[in-house]
């Protein structure tokens, strides 16, 4: 590695901190501009009459602040239910998707075993071919396990492993040195002591980054339950937010309002579980 | 640093040695590594291998979901490759969207989370801002941006009139409909940056140290050692928005319905209306053949050529 | 413990999450499928399938499946509803798996196209059979029209009319502008597409920088659905006699064609489509006529609330005025594993004559059947005291009959491609009409 002189001022090096800090925030809050524009009319809109929700030229704030649009939404809908069947199905597919990509992540990236690579290329093809050609057989075989109308497609699958998830833990186990591991093994640990030991808690952000994004794409889904679901007392909040759209015309106050309230839980786990990106991870034992 | 060897692109195999007899210590890490991929080998059966073979099947059949399937032999091929120009407008389009999508949203992705790796304030309340955009889905999402690209009363052209600039009717214009597509593909940048984050987390700040005491920049300490160490996830970002890019739908079909005059055909909506609007399944599985092989031969050709650019930390010392 | 995730925790997660398993497996909800014992009565299960658009509707449906129950003591539905788009999907993949519903919805156009490919119950004789009960002189031709597939076959009967299409007009707007309102030209018989694109440019008002402040009117994306009333009040059938062509190079329909981009661009009295969809202008105050359709009036009776506003039918063509009443269907699933004779009590109960009215009143669609058009207009006009249902018999009496075709759905794909650039100015009228022309040809040539 090149070396630089570093012989700057005690004042320079404060002056260029401050402007590169400036220059940070600057982007940082134009591009927050940018992401939070459109939340605002989703969010106002949430607050308006049905006039006034598409007048034109479109009110910045509105007029006058319904809340009763998010009181009405719980009478209209029994979207406490709703919230049950999703929260129940996604925690139990999160738990299945973090437990399987973890383990079958650490075979494919820091075991050797026959057929391995042959096994992990299937696993990158399995997402390659477009689902809608597959969504007659896959319900086929949900039909003879007579789980038709149960959560269980839904979530079941997830123990087994998904693909990409699979493939994130993979390329994240990769990152990390294998000293830890063939330290451990020369201890006597055993292959899965390893990973549970050592590499489980290493992977905090990559876990965290799994936990979010099965969270959310489970929690949105709408065509899984679309399919595999029948009754009324089995929607799912995404469903129950299509619910919104009339025949021919949609009550947007209401659809942006349960659009908000739907989205809270996605926010709040993400706010929440930042803790284990900023917590970093400290490899003791790399050096030497 | 060891870098170019052919097999990099499976790191641990490298140091696999050939051995005549296994030892104990092999034999338990072969069977350690068959017991965890268990689970995953039985899901391959039991949900992926069957609806595969029958895909594999259909491609070969007139089958149409509602009538008994017959075997035409090599004719839903013939016809996509010879007969079908919407197969190549639909593959050029997805092509074109995937080649333009795919860049800017790595470079996006990967310069928002070393911004939000810094150490400022008000990082949490930042990062939850950023990854907002995932969050939200379905149709609350493409109302929105047809607000936001709307030729008269959109944010954009409001902005382009402030600098003098006549913006067009996004979405209903040919030219301009793909473009917009894409700028919106940047607004869920979001999801990525998780990853990079995640990845940048993984680096150890040792090596950042050991380079300061040497004297190393801002930017020989990005390209020396922040993308090496990160280059695994750089890999994943790219082979997974290649799969993603290529298999693009939602938009193409609830803000343009693939209009206007084919402009925004995307390949799976093409795919998605011949099997369940036109009832034509067996011609939909031979389409999702042909986009699951260009798909493949992608993804091959950045492994192949990962090895010139993928680091594994694995290797800096290598295994017995 | 300063992580919150410590092995610990995942292990107690993991084995909690493998209990969990287990017990859902055991304890999780049975589809009906897997119940297996069912009670022995006589009392039959029926499967029945219907798409919600809002809880609202969702509720009338469950309403009208209660009535049947109320009066059918023997059946018992087993009632499976969802929302939305993939509804079509859905039962295509139930079809596919040989597990469909006796008896469901299923949209106009798609309608078909199923049938064209044979799953849907032959329903001719049954509707002999019933003759008295199901009264099919007494439906309007516009509805029954589209329950013909092929033209010797009824394979449907209507679900829910989409209303009468109607053009609504501020009066207000109107009376700034000193414009005679078009009830008085509907009067004279001079209610015509002509008079619309003169009204629309004499009410239309920009501000001083140009930018329009009053629209004159609207138009939709001269789609096929649209295409519906405009073609007719020309006396231009859909399609040529065989079935082959469909009219769209007709020159009457180009010449109403090319009025649209002159009225968009040149004398701004119309929006262009993207523009108008977004925008809910008539609501504002801002649009003078606005072209919508009877079951949009419950939603407008809120959002119009403090405007002053009443309707018309649609202009006149060379020939007349026109209009259609557009249906979604009730089918019975033909399959072998159906309870066929079930299907068809359910939903001959959900089209008669009582159960008709009941629906067109709640969700402000035309009824079916003539002798309902005049309570029915009395009724609405207690709830939302317009003139304009002194034209509903009128109406419906000109409502064009369907010309079912199997591939309605291709049609709209390769249509609604290229007509907004037309429409819109960006390409020209007749290179867009060859264009559309040549690709539905060939479609129709080449569809099995």
């Amino acid at each position: 590695m090149s070396s630089y002189p570093a012989r700057k001022t005690f004042t320079s090096i404060r002056l260029v901190n401050f402007l590169e800090k400036a220059i940070v925030y600057a982007i940082l809050l134009a591009g927050t501009l940018v992401i939070l524009t459109p939340f605002w009319w989703m969010v106002t809109t949430s607050l308006k009459t049905p006039a006034e929700v598409f007048t034109f030229p479109p009110t910045f704030l509105p007029h006058k602040i319904i809340w009763k649009n998010y009181v009405d939404i719980f009478q209209k809908a029994p979207f406490l239910l709703y919230f049950r069947n999703t929260i129940y199905v996604v925690l139990l597919d999160m738990i299945g998707t973090l437990l399987s990509a973890s383990l079958v992540g650490f075979a494919f990236a820091r075991l050797r075993w026959r057929g391995r690579d042959l096994l992990f290329l299937i696993t990158l093809a399995t997402m390659m071919l477009p689902g809608a050609v597959i969504l007659i057989p896959r319900y086929l075989i949900f039909k003879e396990l007579h789980w038709l109308d149960s959560f269980r497609p839904l979530w079941v699958p997830s123990f087994f492993g998904y693909a990409f998830f699979i493939f994130l833990m993979r390329q994240f186990y990769t990152t990390i040195p294998f000293d830890l591991d063939d330290a451990a093994l020369i201890d006597g640990c055993s292959h899965f002591g390893v990973w549970w030991r050592i590499l489980l808690p290493l992977t905090r952000p990559a876990m965290a980054a799994c936990a979010i994004f099965t969270f959310n794409a489970t929690w949105n889904d709408f065509l899984g339950p679309i399919i595999y679901l029948s009754s009324q007392d089995k929607l799912t909040l995404a469903l129950g937010l299509l619910n919104f759209r009339g025949p021919h015309t949609t009550d947007w106050h209401y659809l942006m309002a349960s659009s908000v309230v739907a989205m809270m839980p996605v926010i709040l786990l993400y706010f929440f579980a930042q803790k284990y990106f900023i917590q970093g991870v400290v490899f003791t034992g790399v050096k030497g | 640093m060891r870098t170019n060897s052919a097999t990099n692109l499976f790191p641990s195999a490298t140091h696999a040695q050939p051995k005549r007899k296994m030892s104990r210590m092999a034999r338990q890490e072969e069977l350690t590594g068959w017991l965890m991929a268990g689970p995953w080998i039985i899901g391959l059966i039991l949900w992926t291998v069957g609806p595969f073979v029958a895909a594999g099947y259909l491609a070969f059949t007139d089958y149409d979901i509602l009538s008994r399937a017959n075997f035409v032999g090599f004719d839903n091929f013939e016809r996509m490759l010879f007969a079908d120009p919407l197969f190549w407008t639909a593959l050029k389009v997805t092509s074109i969207y995937a080649v333009v999508s795919i860049p800017l949203q790595m470079a996006l992705g990967l310069f928002l989370a070393i911004l939000l790796n810094m150490r400022i304030r008000g990082l949490t309340l930042l990062r939850t801002i950023y990854y907002l955009p995932a969050v939200l889905s379905g149709v609350a999402v493409s109302l929105l941006w047809i607000w936001v690209f709307s030729a008269d009363w959109g944010i954009i052209n409001f902005v382009l009139s402030l600098v003098g600039i006549t913006g067009p009717s996004w979405l209903s214009s040919e030219k301009w409909a793909l473009p917009a597509l894409i700028t919106m593909s940047l607004w869920g940048v979001g999801s990525g940056l998780i990853i990079y984050l995640a990845g940048l987390q993984g680096v150890p700040t040792e090596l950042y140290e050991a380079a300061e005491i040497d004297g190393a920049g801002r930017w020989p300490k990005f390209w020396q050692i922040t993308l090496p160490m990160i280059s695994p996830v750089l890999l994943f970002q790219l082979i997974i928005g290649i799969i993603g890019a290529l298999q693009v739908f939602t938009e193409g079909y609830v803000m343009t319905e693939g209009g206007p005059n084919n402009a925004t055909l995307f390949f799976l909506l093409y795919l998605w209306r011949n099997a369940f609007q036109f009832l034509k399944m067996g011609y939909a599985s031979a389409l999702a053949w042909a986009i699951f092989i260009y798909i493949m031969a992608l993804t091959l050709l950045v492994l192949r050529s990962s090895a010139a650019w993928v680091f594994y930390i694995g290797e800096i010392k290598g295994r017995s | 413990m300063k992580a919150t995730l410590t092995r610990r925790n995942f292990l107690r997660v993991s084995l909690g999450a493998i209990g969990a398993t287990a017990l859902a497996a055991c304890a999780a909800p049975t589809g009906p499928q897997a119940g297996g014992a069912q009670p022995s009565t006589a009392q039959k299960e029926l499967s029945f399938a219907w798409w919600t658009g809002g809880e609202a509707a969702n509720k009338l449906f469950e309403e009208a499946v209660d009535h049947f129950e109320e009066q059918h003591p023997t059946y018992k539905i087993n009632r499976i509803s969802m929302p939305g788009a993939e509804f079509a999907t859905k039962i295509l993949t139930m079809y596919g798996s040989g597990n469909a519903p006796d008896a469901h919805g299923v949209g106009w156009g798609t309608v078909w196209s199923w049938a064209h490919k044979g799953i849907l119950l032959d329903l001719t004789s049954f509707v002999e059979r019933d003759a008295s009960a199901v009264d099919w002189e007494g439906m309007w031709p516009a509805v029954t029209g589209g329950c013909y597939y092929p033209a010797d076959k009824i394979i449907a009967l209507p679900r829910e009319s989409f209303g009468l299409m109607l053009h609504i007009y501020n009066k207000k707007i109107f009376a700034d502008a000193g414009v005679e309102t078009p009830d008085k030209a509907m009067d004279t018989d001079a209610w015509t597409w002509q008079a619309w694109r003169e009204k629309a440019k004499a009410l239309t008002k920009f501000d001083a920088n140009g930018r329009r402040e009053i629209m004159g009117a609207n138009t939709g994306n001269a789609d096929y659905w649209d295409l519906q009333v405009v073609m007719p009040s020309y006396g231009v059938p859909m399609f040529n006699k065989e079935q082959t062509h469909f009219n769209l190079d007709d020159e009457k329909v180009v010449n109403w064609l090319k009025m649209l981009p002159e009225m968009i661009n040149v004398e701004r009295s119309l929006g262009k489509p993207s523009e108008t969809g977004e925008f809910d202008w008539g609501a504002s105050g801002k649009q003078a006529i606005v072209q919508s359709a009877t079951w949009n009036l419950p939603n407008m009776k809120e959002t119009w609330q403090a405007l002053d506003w009443d309707f018309v039918p649609p202009p006149k063509g060379d020939c007349c005025h026109a209009n259609f009443v557009g249906s979604d269907y009730h089918v019975v699933n033909g399959s072998e594993y159906a309870d066929r004779e079930g299907g068809w009590e359910l939903i001959k109960f959900l089209n008669s004559p009582k159960e008709d009215l009941w629906w067109a009143l709640h969700f402000f669609g035309a009824p079916f059947r003539k002798s309902n058009v005049d309570a029915w207009s009395r009724e609405l006009n207690n709830q939302l005291p317009k003139a304009g249902w002194k034209y509903s018999l009128a109406m419906t009496e000109k409502a064009t009959p369907w010309t079912p075709i199997p591939f309605q759905d291709e049609l709209n794909v390769i249509l609604s491609n290229e007509i907004g650039q037309a429409v819109s100015g960006e390409r020209p009228v007749d290179e867009v009409v060859a264009s559309v022309s040549t690709k539905l040809d060939d479609m129709i040539k080449n569809f099995k």
